[in-house]
């Protein structure tokens, strides 16, 4: 849906740079996005005031409230699906190795 | 306070609500002090030591490491008492705690406060249609996002009760060009990729 959304507005999509965390992955402010998702997940409390001004200066503040939102949401998400073994969509294989990651052999449909 | 912020509070309230009341396997104590396990592993700290031994470990590995979890870790706590039934319901409350914290922090408010548990019992009603179909608990179809929790009664509503406030409707998941506050749909699924990358989750 990222690559999806990218290419309905005529942008592309650098898969590696999601998970690297460095250069632009093609999604307008997308550097303050990851810096503000990583404080969140991870609970950085050093990173976090930074990150979230920037994010504010960059989106706004309702903007930002979302991506954070958003961030929370795939915390549950997350959890639900590895917790319970659903199986990767075999679709999912090919971006992933784009991203220079492997499927686990238990999660592999 | 933002149209944004007066959602999330009504979030809280309705899932607080749910955590202390009593649940499908848990009374409402047990239920919080599952929230509060969590929370406290996320932490870093150890844990009140008020649960059953397959219980706190199963919180406190869905709080902080799902994605090492198993096929032989679920039958082993369901050898040591807990039920698959009662693991989805533990996962329930897990998941939806850890995404009202991280919003909490990412929004610059406290922690939301763990509730006093309502009296009652656990009503142990079971779901006749779910069964194993692709994933490792019971679920009614095969397992997916949209089943995860379906092996308990109302297990799908408390998911989508959280999902449809901070993230999209079921409705607007297939959109594309979706637009939330401001965020379109690339910087929301950025977002979410983001988040499963340090979730070690490949959803």
């Amino acid at each position: 849906m990222l690559r999806a959304s990218l290419h309905e507005t005529g942008q592309e999509l650098h898969t590696r740079v999601i998970k690297e965390g460095c250069g632009t992955c093609g999604v307008p402010a997308g550097n303050d996005i990851r810096a503000l998702v990583d404080a969140c997940v991870l609970r950085d409390v050093d990173e976090y005031p930074d990150a979230r001004v920037r994010a504010e200066l960059r989106l706004g503040r309702d903007t930002a409230d979302r991506i954070v939102m958003v961030a929370a949401n795939f915390e549950m998400m997350n959890r639900l699906l590895d917790a319970i073994g659903v199986p990767v969509a075999a679709a999912t294989t090919g971006l992933a190795a784009e991203m220079g990651l492997v499927i686990p052999e238990h999660l592999r449909p | 306070m933002t149209a944004l912020l007066t959602a999330f509070d009504a979030l809280v309230a309705r899932q607080t609500a749910a955590l202390a009341a009593p649940g499908i396997w848990f009374t409402g104590v047990e239920q919080v002090a599952i929230a509060r396990e969590a929370r406290a592993a996320r932490a870093g700290r150890p844990g009140a030591a008020d649960l059953p031994n397959a219980v706190a470990d199963a919180s406190r590995r869905i709080a902080t490491e799902a994605w090492t979890i198993r096929p032989d870790d679920i039958a082993a706590w369901a050898d040591a008492g807990l039920r698959a039934e009662a693991y989805v319901e533990v996962l329930s409350i897990v998941a939806r705690w850890t995404a009202l914290d991280t919003a909490a922090f990412g929004l610059a408010l406290d922690d939301p406060v763990l509730p006093v548990p309502l009296d009652g019992l656990p009503s142990r009603a079971v779901v006749p249609d779910a069964a194993i179909d692709q994933g490792w608990v019971p679920t009614v179809g095969t397992a997916h996002p949209l089943t995860a929790l379906t092996a308990i009664p109302g297990g799908l509503e408390l998911q989508f009760d959280v999902h449809d406030t901070l993230y999209l409707s079921i409705d607007d998941m297939g959109d594309p060009l979706a637009v939330r506050d401001g965020a379109t749909r690339a910087q929301i699924e950025l977002a979410a990729a983001r988040t499963s990358y340090l979730n070690e989750c490949f959803f």
